[in-house]
This record gives structure tokens, C-alpha cells and sequence, in this order.
């Protein structure tokens, strides 16, 4: 467990603040403390703006900040298909539905994401749906599902066209 | 005008650029554009700006088209207007409307114009103003209500290189800091406007480096190109060719006892263009009201008007401008003669979008609106502490009033909220730590909304005790003449300011003064108005009208303009409702009239002192 002290400052009349470190051993009571902060405070005010200001430093909160080990976490991972590609895409298949794409009416497949196992490629047009955002897939587009989750969205080898993800 | 210093000569070579790297340019330039903002934000010291946001960025093409940006500047009249070399590391400053072409349109806002350059070929600009608190003059604040010329308004700093070559020119910056009443606002927030506009160009210039300049600059050229086309299209959709639409709306007076000042717009499409003339508006105004305004900056608000009505996504920008011609008539409102007085032109800026609502809105439903909330109120506060620990110092407030949006095509209008949709309220906590004040009410007032089926926002009662002796200033509008209601909806009631004494005694003040005395116990009533009301009142849910009593937003007394009928808990009576519905119902005009803006102005005039507790200002005369 490691403990670091922190002093958020601003120039006075200012409505942001920016977090300097805090040397607790530089606090001799000669002011030397006060200083090292506000020296600080200038260098990090400098850097991110490209001035400084006469007006006085003005601290608004005290910190300090507990940090432990990492914890034993990983990334979750989709489960891979079952080894048949087409009936696990089947399985995702919600149904399908006339979309209208560059002029045109088209038939799409509409899949449940979350049923989606990884490896699975959803070849455009067709719409990816879950709890909170749809996913289009365009003609000549494929979606592979990456074994995080993502969907990985690329043209169709053979075409040139391109799509946002 | 300005002459470019580039070391790169050879030419940009125009490319193809795909849909992805523009989308990333597009989102990256809208990026840059908003942490503009917050460098600003972080930095400032000025309330107006701290707090309030009264400030506006812009990242422009290397011509200075603007390609992302919020409205109220124009690049290529300051270049136009400025006689010089602009080199690498050059930074500009000005604050004078009459020396930038109306680039800028009063001394308060100092801009900033910085060219952006990259491998010594310039790759565009980046700008940003702000309003400054205070530029001296004679009033704190520098907006003197009975202003007559510039010279009264403050310092005004010709366009000139506040840094040369990188270099600071601080002798001269020295001189123009010594001239204002808060020289440390006005360091803090210029400095955060200069490093706001370093921070796009170094944006820019790593797009430059990521994707090339030929992409980066052919994708501006893309980007400018779309709100051409789309603009094109929504120009032949909503304008009949040769038809001419006209709109006229009032600024209720000049501060000096004239008025109201008309401001008419008219506009006509011939083929693919449209063109918008300012001919019979009022003569330049005798106090500071003039709106100075160049035919960029009607471009730009027309643009945005129409750009962002039809999509609101979409990176708006300059490239529609080839379709656009306007005629301002010389020594107008719109375009006075040198030395007039500028500082009171907000009520100008507000009045232009309900002029285009008024006219836009008469071709096609969905881009009508009511009259709103359009002005930006100012209330100034400023004196020395009378008493406690700060006795002696100086204190100052510039600080912007919020009002009534109108009714719209798409719901009721937000009550209590700025025309400007960026700009946030100074929270009372802010002005009770940093002044003599206490807020005792900070309210919306029931029934100043107009009645609709969209009904208008409410104008709001901020109520300012003072704790310390003082002077004021108000700027504000709409006291005489109402904010309109369109397709059956009613007006918005007006706005109204009064001081309480220590006898008990009240005060009506004026819309525009200054240097009002104020000592330490008085309070102020800062009553604004109602946007207009949208549709049918009388086709308005009657429980919502309900829930609305309930909250306190509508009056048992006002349902009635609803055609509803309540008790004073917010319950319904359906059947008193729905047989005052068909008597209100019967006794109205069929069709419903397109505006409602109250009784004739004849009536306006004559009945002002009574209703408003102040005399009618006098006929504006022209300038001779």
C-alpha cells in the first residue's frame, strides 16, 4: 500500500484546478513547503497553457490517495463457436427484415450480439442488435466477431468500399 | 490587406480523400474546436467568461473560411481590413468592429486571429473572442447606455500583433491593460484566448503530420464543399423562386429615449441563390444599439439557422457562402457610421434570430418559431465593499440573464435559459462567494410564457439583494414591444426591472441604463420575458396544463388561456373545460392568425407608461 499526498491549486479567481504532488518532507516551516507547490503548480500551468499569471495560488483541496496491488482481474472473453459456423449463425438469427440501403430495398439478417460466439462473421447487409446500440452492417461488408467482443467491420475482399464501425 | 509570409512555395496538390480519414478530420477539427473551450474555461478569471462561456472559437480554412466554429466572426474581413505582413509565430488582437469590418461588433470582444502554419505553408487559422468584463470607458462594465460614440466605450485596440514572430509585444499590451478597471481578468482570459488558439494550431498541425497536408487541407475542401451542396438543396426546397418574404421585429429603444427601432429582413430566391436585404430597417440608432454587422456574419447566421434545423449533425461551416448575397443599406442599424456608439448591440444579435424564425418560418412550419428569449440581458454590479473583511476593495459583475425560449415546432420552449445555447448560468453560489450579493430568488415567473400548444419558456425573477453600497447597470429589451406567438399561440408577457428601497419604496428602472446607485439592504427585481407560444393553446393536453399549475409554472388564472379549467391543486374540470374551449373557440378568428405580437404598437405606445411604469421612447429621427 503506498500513500501519495496531493494539493489541487489554482490561480485565485480561477474555476479549475490542477493536482500537484505534494513533497510532506519539504514542509519545514519556513515556507519552503508552499513554494516547492507553487513552483510546481507553475511548471504544470505552463506546460498545458503557455502562461503565467501574477495572480496568488490559492489551494482548494488536500488529497491523499491510498493505492494497493492490482487485484486478480482479467478481460472477459466471448466463447468460441461450436465448430459449425452456419448453424451457430443460425442460432444468432433473429430474422430478417427488408432494410433500405443506397436507394434500394435489400433484405438483412437481424442477429442478437449477445448470442454471437467468437470467430462468427456476419456478412452485410445486416443489422447486430443488443441491449443498447444496433450495428449496421452494409453490402459487401463482413462483421467478425473478435474474441473480446468487438465487432470487427472491413469490406468484402474483392470490393473497395468502406464503413465506420 | 494582409499579406501571407510563407517559406514553402510549391503548390498543395488537391486529393481524393476517402470517407474515413474525413470523418476523423471532421471529428478530430469539431475536438479541437471544444477544447478551444475548455483551455478557455480553465484559465479564465472573469466571470462572464469563467462561468458563463461568453466567448467564441473558430478554426478556419488557410482563405479563412470557417470550418468548424461557433457563429460570430469572420477571418476574411479582419484580413481584408489589415494592412500588413502576417508571418510565422504572429498573433493578432483587436477589439475595433470599425477597424476588422465588423468582424467583431463592440469593444468589449477582443479577438484573437492567429494564422497556423506547418512546414511554412499556411494550413488555416485559428480565432477566438471573448467578452472582457470591462475595457474602461466610462462606466464599469465600458456598456454606458447613453453612449453617443465609440470613444465612450473603453479602449479600442486596433488590429495589431500582440505577439510578433512569437515574440510578445508587451509594452503595448501594458498600455491597453492600463486603460481597464480589471487589469487581471482582462491578462488571465486574453492569455487563455491566445493559448486556447495555440492549442488548435498544434491539433492542426498533427493532422498535417498524421495524414499529410494535401489530405488534411483537401478534406477541409470536402468539408466546406458538403454545406454547399446540402445547403443548395434546402434553399430550392424551403424558398419559392421569386417570391420575396418579408419580417419585421422591433428593438423596443436606444437607451436614450428613442425608439422602437425597426429591423426588417427580407428574403429572396433567384435560381440557386438566395439573397438577404436589410433594406427598411430603422436608421443607425442615436444611443449604442446598432448591431455593426458584416454580410459574412448574416451568412453565417442564416446558415446556421437552416444547416442545423435541417441537420443538426452535421459539421457546419462556411461553404454555402457563394450562395448567399446580402444588402445592408449604409448608415442602418445594421451598418452605422463611424464613431457610433456599439456596446448595446446584444438585443441586435438576439433580434436577428427571431427576424429569421419570422421569416423562414412563414415557407415552412418546421423552421417556424416564436419570438424567444433574444437578447442576452446584461445586469453589472460594481462598487467597493462597504463593509467586513474586503472593505476598500473593488468589486465588478458583468453577468448575462437567462429568459423565455420560445414555443417551437418541436415542444415548449425551456423556461429560464440563454439564447445562446452554449452559455450556462453563474450559479448563485459563485456570486454570493465572489460579491456583495445575496440571491434570494432565483425563479421562473408563472404565465409569462405564451400560451400554445407548444407553450413558451418562462421568463425568469432573479431577485439580487445588495450588501454592499454600489452602482448598476442594466441592458436589457423586449420591455415594451412582445415576443411574439405564431400559429394561434400567444405572446410572451415582457420583461420588466424595479428596485425595492429601504422606505419600501419601488422603483421601476429603465431597460438600458447605468451608473444607478444602489446602497447596501436595496434588493433588485430582474424580471425577463416569455418566449412566444407555439400552435393552438386550446389544443394543449389539459392535464398537462394541469401538471403545469401543479409546478407552478401556469396560474389557475392563466390555464384559462388554455381553455382549462382547474382547481388551484392542478385538478381538471373537464366539463367547465370543454365548454370553455368552444366559447374561447367561438370567439376567435378562423384561420388563427400566422403572429400574434399583442395590440397594435399605437396602442403599445400609448398605454406604456401605464402598463409598464415608463414613458414610450420618441420616434427614432435619422442621422443628419
Amino acid at each position: 500500500m503506498t500513500v501519495v499526498h496531493s494539493v489541487d491549486l489554482r490561480y485565485h479567481g480561477q474555476g479549475f484546478e490542477i493536482p500537484v504532488t505534494v513533497d510532506l518532507t519539504a514542509f519545514d516551516g519556513e515556507g519552503t513547503g508552499l513554494a516547492v507547490l507553487a513552483g510546481r503548480f507553475d511548471t504544470e500551468h505552463e506546460r498545458l497553457f503557455g502562461f503565467l499569471l501574477k495572480n496568488a495560488h490559492e489551494v482548494v483541496t488536500l488529497r491523499a490517495s491510498a493505492t494497493g496491488p492490482r487485484p486478480n482481474v482479467g478481460a472477459e472473453e466471448v466463447p468460441p463457436g461450436s465448430g459449425d459456423a452456419a448453424a451457430d449463425l443460425a442460432a444468432a438469427k433473429v430474422m430478417d427484415s427488408d432494410i433500405w440501403v443506397s436507394g434500394a430495398r435489400v433484405s438483412a439478417g437481424i442477429y442478437d450480439r449477445s448470442t454471437l460466439p467468437a470467430g462468427a462473421v456476419v456478412t452485410g447487409p445486416a443489422i447486430i442488435t443488443e441491449m443498447d446500440s444496433t450495428t449496421l452492417v452494409l453490402p459487401d461488408h463482413a462483421a467478425t466477431v473478435h474474441p473480446s467482443g468487438s465487432l470487427l467491420i472491413n469490406p468484402v475482399s474483392g470490393t473497395d468500399q468502406s464503413q465506420e464501425g | 490587406m494582409a499579406r501571407i509570409i510563407e517559406t514553402a512555395t510549391e503548390p498543395v496538390t488537391p486529393v481524393d480523400v476517402d470517407v474515413i480519414t474525413l470523418d476523423l478530420v471532421e471529428n478530430a477539427l469539431r475536438n479541437a474546436r471544444y477544447e478551444m473551450d475548455e483551455v478557455l474555461f480553465r484559465t479564465a478569471l472573469s466571470p462572464g467568461i469563467r462561468e458563463q462561456h461568453d466567448e467564441f472559437p473558430l478554426i478556419a480554412d488557410p482563405e479563412g473560411k470557417m470550418v468548424v466554429g461557433q457563429f460570430g466572426l469572420s477571418i476574411p474581413d479582419f484580413l481584408e481590413n489589415y494592412d500588413g505582413t502576417i508571418e510565422e509565430g504572429d498573433v493578432l488582437l483587436t477589439s475595433d468592429p470599425y477597424s476588422c469590418g465588423a468582424a467583431i461588433s463592440h469593444a468589449n470582444d477582443w479577438l484573437v486571429v492567429m494564422p497556423v502554419f506547418h512546414s511554412g505553408r499556411i494550413v488555416g487559422w485559428a480565432s477566438m473572442f471573448g467578452h472582457m468584463a470591462d475595457v474602461g470607458g466610462k462606466t464599469a462594465s465600458s456598456m454606458p447606455t447613453d453612449a453617443r460614440t465609440i470613444f465612450e466605450e473603453g479602449v479600442i485596440i486596433p488590429p495589431f500583433k500582440l505577439y510578433k514572430k512569437g515574440v510578445l509585444a508587451e509594452e503595448a499590451l501594458e498600455i491597453i491593460l492600463n486603460q481597464v478597471r480589471k487589469p487581471d481578468w482582462n491578462r488571465a482570459d486574453l492569455n487563455g484566448i491566445v493559448a486556447a488558439c495555440r492549442t488548435a494550431g498544434r491539433r492542426i498541425g498533427e493532422m498535417c503530420d498524421r495524414f499529410g497536408t494535401d489530405t488534411y487541407l483537401s478534406a477541409l475542401d470536402a468539408l466546406l464543399a458538403r454545406n454547399y451542396s446540402a445547403m443548395k438543396t434546402l434553399l430550392a426546397i424551403v424558398f419559392e423562386d421569386g417570391k420575396a418574404i418579408s419580417f419585421t421585429d422591433y428593438i423596443c429603444d436606444d437607451g436614450v429615449g428613442f425608439g422602437p427601432y425597426e429591423l426588417k429582413m427580407t428574403l429572396t430566391r433567384t435560381g440557386d441563390k438566395v439573397t438577404i436585404d436589410f433594406t427598411g430597417s430603422s436608421p443607425q440608432a442615436a444611443g449604442p444599439i446598432n448591431y455593426y454587422i458584416n454580410e459574412n456574419l448574416i451568412r453565417m447566421f442564416f446558415g446556421i439557422y437552416m444547416i442545423t434545423v435541417a441537420d443538426p449533425q452535421i459539421l457546419w461551416n462556411d461553404g454555402f457562402y457563394p450562395l448567399v448575397d446580402v444588402v445592408i443599406p449604409e448608415d442602418s442599424f445594421w451598418k452605422p457610421r463611424f464613431p457610433a456608439a456599439l456596446s448595446g448591440r446584444n438585443h441586435g444579435i438576439g433580434r436577428v434570430f427571431d427576424l429569421l424564425g419570422g421569416l423562414l418560418g412563414q415557407t415552412n412550419p418546421q423552421l417556424m418559431n416564436a419570438a424567444g428569449f433574444s437578447s442576452s440581458p446584461h445586469f453589472m454590479y460594481s462598487g467597493t465593499y462597504s463593509s467586513g473583511e474586503q472593505k476598500g476593495e473593488w468589486f465588478q459583475l458583468y453577468s448575462i440573464g437567462f429568459g423565455g425560449i420560445p414555443g417551437r415546432p418541436m415542444g415548449d420552449g425551456p423556461d429560464g435559459h440563454s439564447l445562446w445555447p452554449s452559455f450556462t448560468n453563474i450559479p448563485c453560489e459563485y456570486l454570493e462567494s465572489y460579491y456583495p450579493l445575496r440571491i434570494e430568488k432565483w425563479e421562473t415567473v408563472a404565465d409569462t410564457g405564451g400560451s400554445g400548444l407548444h407553450r413558451g419558456g418562462n421568463g425568469v425573477d432573479v431577485a439580487y439583494r445588495f450588501l454592499s453600497d454600489g452602482e448598476i447597470a442594466i441592458h436589457d429589451d423586449r420591455w415594451l414591444t412582445y415576443p411574439w406567438g405564431v400559429l394561434g399561440g400567444e405572446p410572451g408577457a415582457r420583461g420588466t426591472k424595479w428596485l425595492e428601497h429601504l422606505d419600501g419604496t419601488r422603483e421601476v428602472l429603465p431597460s438600458k441604463c447605468h451608473d444607478v446607485p444602489v446602497k447596501a439592504g436595496e434588493l433588485l427585481h430582474f424580471v425577463t420575458w416569455g418566449g412566444g407560444g407555439w400552435g393552438d393553446p386550446l389544443a394543449r393536453d389539459a392535464e398537462l396544463v394541469a401538471l403545469e399549475v401543479r409546478r407552478g409554472l401556469v396560474s389557475v388564472g392563466g390555464a384559462r388561456r388554455y381553455g382549462v379549467v382547474c382547481s388551484e391543486a392542478g385538478e381538471v374540470d373537464a366539463a367547465a373545460t370543454e365548454a370553455l374551449r368552444a366559447e374561447l373557440s367561438a370567439g376567435r378568428p378562423d384561420p388563427l392568425p400566422i403572429f400574434d405580437s399583442g395590440p397594435p404598437m399605437e396602442e403599445i405606445l400609448a398605454n406604456a407608461l401605464a402598463e409598464t411604469g415608463l414613458p414610450a421612447p420618441k420616434p427614432p429621427v435619422a442621422r443628419v
